[in-house]
């Protein structure tokens, strides 16, 4: 009995502590210097999804809220040297998946040597 | 179609109802439809790949927006999808004509039971123009 309260607290606190989350905030555009040079237009999506627990519940999320910093790096990669993005577009599409919905960022702009 | 009307066939020879069978069917295939969207691109911060020579830019301030949506029951969108777009608007309006620069995101989502709700919060500097 006793033992079966100390589980149900548990679950409880853990699920307190997944239902809400935020990314750490992504530098996604910075201001052009006198030596930083253009190497063209670059983009990087990443996605991220919000799994099930029951039928009609998601809230377990999966890559879901670094999507944004992920994104933002691999437009960077795509063009070596790149420090920084400017001219940044940012977009969100999302979709159903029925175990969960996924939600896919896509950033565009300027890659900034 | 075929399959559907063989599987409504035999539904029917277990027993069960032809029509509930296709409506099920509609409503799932509508379900599917709606559920995928595209979010509005938001333009962040001011456009320009030079330095801008008539902005001061030793007078910095920071200014920032918050949007919120709700997906209601999972795939239903209120908000949502224009969310970016409408805390971009509110930077812009903060701004008041400065010029925008070091824009960071900060994307957060609460459980709401019935739906998530999904915020975005855009941080920022704004700089006068000389």
């Amino acid at each position: 009995m006793k033992q079966s309260k100390v589980l149900r607290s548990g679950v409880t606190a853990l699920s307190l502590l997944i239902t809400a989350c935020s990314s750490m905030p992504t530098n996604v555009t910075s201001t052009p210097n006198e030596s930083s040079k253009s190497l063209g237009t670059t983009e990087g999506s990443a996605c991220g999804s919000m799994l099930l627990l029951g039928t009609a519940y998601y809230f377990i999320p999966v890559g879901l809220n670094s999507r944004v910093e992920t994104a933002y790096k691999r437009a960077l990669e795509k063009k070596p040297g790149a420090k920084s993005l400017v001219n940044v577009t940012m977009q969100e599409n999302w979709y159903w998946w029925v175990l969960g919905t996924a939600r896919c960022v896509t950033v565009k702009g300027e890659a900034m040597q | 179609m075929v399959g559907i009307g063989y599987r409504a066939l035999r539904y029917r020879k277990r027993g069960g109802d032809a029509m509930k069978l296709i409506k099920q069917s509609i409503l799932i295939s509508a379900l599917a439809a709606l559920s995928a969207c595209s979010g509005v691109p938001a333009q962040l911060g001011s456009t320009t790949t030079e330095v801008p020579k008539n902005v001061d830019f030793s007078q910095g301030r920071p200014i920032n927006a918050r949007a919120c949506g709700f997906q209601l029951l999972l795939f239903i969108p209120i908000a949502v999808n224009s969310r970016m777009q409408n805390a971009n608007e509110e930077l812009i309006e903060k701004a008041r004509g400065d010029y925008i620069s070091d824009v960071k995101v900060t994307e957060s989502w609460k459980y709401a039971v019935v739906g998530t709700v999904y915020c975005t919060e855009l941080s920022a500097t704004a700089y006068p123009r000389k």
